[in-house]
């Protein structure tokens, strides 16, 4: 295969990759007790990626075969040949040592050789344990498990195959009490087999939420405006997301797209304040040990108390960077090039305890999870939402609040954290989306914001 | 394109019926071209394309779904027999509405004869126009072109098929000077090769100078003014799925039991048009085969229906409606690897308008916000939302005084609804995580509670 593709491009790419990828899945979801969607599906293709005059050509194919790579390997040639005849800053790849072999993350309960119904077991369980409620209007559970098989051939000797479980399983609540309508959503995702929900986890979570519901459904709306906020680790891996990974990320960097910029070695944030991105955590969702380049991927210290540190790194942008690639290039699917992006994303744990963060509060929230958020990197400015939250008055958690969000700006934010907690939880899953979507976990402790921006409805 | 995708949909339909099943064929072709700018250079070009066949079937009122491309149409059909098996029988029938106008496809050869150097020359345009201020860097953007063919058929005589072009744009001009820093955006989509690459770039960086020196807002209640893609975001999460025909059913719309009833302010109304002639998402029939309509959802601020794709008209006792996308999870577009589900396919307003101008002179103390951060966290079930403001300007004294350093804005769509008003600046604004588009103007609505630093 690569040998044609090769030849395709002799004289025509000072670098190409192929990269093919086979993807089998199980995508199933019900409402209520029925399954309102079951697919089993498998998609296979390939791209083709050509580095030619310090410009980027790309071309996909669903088939397999040679001629159509070799087709794709022209079109992606013809591509970056065009571009390269009026090109700029030529872009360049930094050097990397070269990976070979099968990189395999094993699962414990191989997915693919259960069936269907064994899987729906695990929505029929999350309904049974809930349904019992009389507030709760509509459940709504999915499954989803992928298993990919990626192959990455490189003109420069890399020859790397991966193969990558995940499973993602999700819940919705919508409850109604007095006219009101109000809902909850969970998740638990890894990167693992079927293992994942080992001890009937999902169970747990389930009733975890039921309880979140019944607090929303008491909710009142919030205050707005300035105050002192402490996140719980869902909400504090958001913020970790949102507002520090993103700007993080070399592409923006380097395209005058991040508050970030030309700041490594300074002192941005809080001497308490440490956050990392790290892929090389075994089982969660955001892990992988070889990027789509190829690249075997490393744990990257972002901030390091308080100081910055180091960017998430694509070849390409280490290069433009002067920066040592980190392996932080990742793509959805083979229709997409591999783009700088996230893994796990967490700020690492501290020495306080929930009553020190509680203490000296006069009115403040308390917020939890999130159902996301989005962030404007360039000015830094940064929206999530809390899934619940409560109002702390005189140092105590008093009545439920909901539809809280927050928002700031990164610079200021970092210093505002003046209390970092001793706990810390992983694993909180999370879908990004940044043209193409990608698997992330975040996560960390509990953490105290000394003022922060509070919106409601 | 039309025979090939035609036969294949045929064929699968053929198919199934030898195995005793009724289905419906769905089959999808793209091809998309796209350049990328990066740090005020293009660096990036990609070709792409997509082709796969949805089938679903109908056995003993069971319904099943599964994908699969040309050549492997027998395994997609037992695939989707055998999950089948799972699904709550009911009373499901595929329809057999042939009722399609005749008017032409939304198809513009000047798109569809596009080369990637064209593509090249487009984004160069881009960021011409983006650098006439000196200060501007073209941060990221890019321009897109394609064309989306589509073929169903289905065992009650339906065969279908119409196909359509794109062409997008957008910038992110950013701007460093002193200690500050901005940036502006901007974006253009159209099925037709109708608007100007320069003139995005131009804007971008127009509104990134404009949003230097930027100071807080004040915490208060006031009158917001949403530009169209930021008030189409908010709805997106909020009005849009309340209006589908499933939430209704499932007791998840706040529009429940209300229709006859006054929903919105009286001079508002609300189409979701799947005829509209300068629709994203217009096609003789939606994804379906069912031929396209102009659905009046809200009528001089009386609601009027609500959206139905075929099974859930069926589940409520209600008609299809035209509105059946086979939407991506996490997504603007539509693909046969997931069954299709309701959703709007071109929102458009309508109602007594004035000039945004007048808007802002008729405003004492309020903001203008044009575009938003987290309109996808909003409470779809009580159409609650609180966002941040991506970039704004604050109004003081019927004037634009300042641009705003981000600040919240929140509120319950549904409800703010009830006293809107409509400007006449109509855009067509695509939503982030829905193939749902509109054709809105900028809309002002009173008493949004506004957070700030003040």
């Amino acid at each position: 295969m690569i040998r044609a593709v090769e030849e395709a491009l002799k004289g025509r790419a000072d670098y190409f990759d192929v990269r093919s990828t086979d993807v089998t899945s199980t995508d199933l979801e019900m409402k209520n007790n029925e399954v309102s969607r079951a697919i089993a599906g498998k998609e296979v293709g390939a791209c083709v990626r050509v580095l030619y005059g310090g410009a980027w050509g790309f071309a996909s194919t669903p088939d397999l075969g040679e001629p159509s790579l070799k087709e794709a390997a022209d079109r992606a040639a013809r591509m970056a040949r065009s571009i390269s005849e009026k090109i700029g800053e030529k872009s360049t790849l930094a050097p990397v040592s070269t990976s070979n072999g099968t990189a395999e993350i094993p699962m414990k309960k191989n997915f693919l050789e259960m069936n269907i119904e064994s899987k729906l077991q695990l929505l029929e369980s999350t309904y049974e344990a809930v349904k019992d409620y009389d507030f709760i209007a509509n459940l709504t559970s999915a499954y989803r498990d992928t298993y990919t098989v990626e192959e990455l051939r490189t003109s420069d000797g890399t020859n790397i195959i991966t193969k990558t479980p995940r499973v993602f399983w999700e819940l919705m609540i919508v409850g109604r009490k007095d006219g009101d309508i109000q809902s909850i959503r969970r998740r638990i995702a890894n990167t693992k087999g079927f293992e994942a929900f080992d001890g009937g986890i999902e169970i747990e979570t389930a009733r975890d939420a039921v309880s979140s519901l019944v607090a929303l459904l008491a909710g009142k709306s919030p205050p707005s405006g300035q105050m002192p906020v402490i996140a719980d680790p869902g909400l504090t891996g958001v913020f970790a997301h949102e507002a520090v990974g993103h700007a993080s990320e070399a592409d923006l960097v380097a395209t005058g797209n991040s508050c970030f910029e030309g700041m490594i070695g300074k002192k941005i944030g809080n001497d308490i304040v440490t956050i990392k991105d790290d892929a090389t955590i075994p089982g969660l969702f955001g892990s992988y040990i070889y990027d789509d380049e190829g690249v075997r991927t490393r744990t990257k210290v972002l901030i390091d108390k308080g100081i910055l540190n180091d960017f998430i790194l694509s070849r390409e942008t280490a290069a433009k960077l002067g920066m040592t690639p980190n392996g932080g290039a990742r793509a959805e699917s083979y229709h997409y090039r591999p783009i700088v992006r996230m893994s796990n994303t967490y700020i690492e744990r501290g020495d306080a305890t929930f009553q020190e963060m509680l203490e000296g509060i006069k009115m403040g929230i308390y917020v939890k999870d999130t159902r996301g958020g989005q962030v404007n990197t360039s000015m830094g400015t940064f929206q999530f939402n809390a899934q619940e939250a409560y109002l702390i008055e005189d140092g105590e958690i008093k009545k439920p609040l909901r539809d809280v969000s927050l928002s700031g700006h990164t610079l200021e934010i970092l210093q505002y954290i003046d209390l970092v907690g001793r706990d810390l939880t992983l694993g909180h899953p999370g879908i990004c989306g940044k043209g193409q979507t990608a698997p992330v976990g975040d996560g960390g402790p509990h953490i105290r914001i000394s003022k922060c921006l509070v919106g409601g409805r | 394109m039309q025979d090939d995708l035609l036969a294949i949909a045929k064929k699968a339909v053929g198919a199934g019926t030898s195995m005793g099943v009724e289905c419906e064929a769905f089959v999808q072709k793209s091809r998309h071209t796209s350049v990328t700018v990066e740090g005020g250079n293009i660096t990036f070009g990609s070709l792409d394309g997509d082709h796969g066949v949805g089938i679903r079937t109908i056995k003993e009122g069971r319904t099943g779904y599964a994908y699969c491309s040309a050549d492997t149409i027998d395994f997609g059909l037992k695939q989707a027999i055998a999950v089948s098996k799972f699904s709550k029988p009911g009373k499901y029938a595929f329809h057999d509405d042939k009722n399609y106008s005749s008017e032409r496809s939304l198809f513009d050869n000047r798109i569809a004869s596009l080369v990637p150097e064209d593509g090249i020359r487009l984004a160069r345009e881009m960021v011409d126009g983006a650098t006439y201020d000196k200060r501007a860097l073209a941060s990221r953007g890019g321009v897109g072109f394609g064309i989306m063919g589509m073929a169903i058929a289905n065992s009650n005589g339906v065969v279908a098929y119409d196909e359509g072009t794109f062409i997008s744009g957008g910038m992110m001009s950013v701007i460093k000077q002193d200690d500050m820093v901005s940036n502006g955006d901007e974006s253009d989509i159209s099925r037709f090769l109708d608007f100007n690459f320069d003139n995005i770039g131009h804007t971008a960086t127009e509104r990134a100078v404009s949003q230097l020196n930027q100071k807080s807002v004040e915490t208060a209640p006031m009158t917001v003014i949403m530009r169209p893609s930021a008030a189409f975001d908010i709805m997106c999460s909020t009005v849009a799925p309340a209006l589908y025909g499933p939430s209704v059913k499932k007791g998840e719309s706040v529009y429940a039991g209300k229709i006859g009833q006054q929903v919105a302010a009286a001079n508002i109304s609300l189409l979701d048009d799947g005829t509209f002639d300068k629709g994203l998402n217009t096609y003789a029939m939606d994804e379906e085969g069912y031929p396209s309509q102009k659905n009046v959802l809200i009528e001089n601020g009386i609601l009027k229906m609500f959206l139905y794709d075929e099974f859930s008209a069926i589940d409520s006792g209600a008609k299809p409606t035209g509105s059946a996308m086979h939407a991506e999870r996490m997504g603007a577009g539509t693909t046969y690897r997931t069954p299709p589900v309701t959703c709007a396919r071109n929102l458009v307003l309508k109602g007594e308008t004035m000039s945004e101008e007048e808007m802002i002179r008729n405003t004492r103390n309020g903001v203008l916000v044009l575009d938003v951060l987290g309109a996808h966290t909003a409470n779809k079930a009580s159409g609650d939302f609180s966002v941040a403001i991506y970039s704004g300007y604050a109004i003081k004294d019927g004037e634009i005084a300042y641009p705003l350093n981000g600040g919240m804005i929140g509120g319950n769509m549904p409800g703010l609804l009830k006293e809107a008003a409509l400007a006449d600046n109509y855009r067509l604004v695509g939503a982030g995580l829905s193939p749902a588009t509109g054709y809105i103007p900028s809309i002002k609505f009173e008493n949004v509670r506004v957070a700030g630093d003040q």
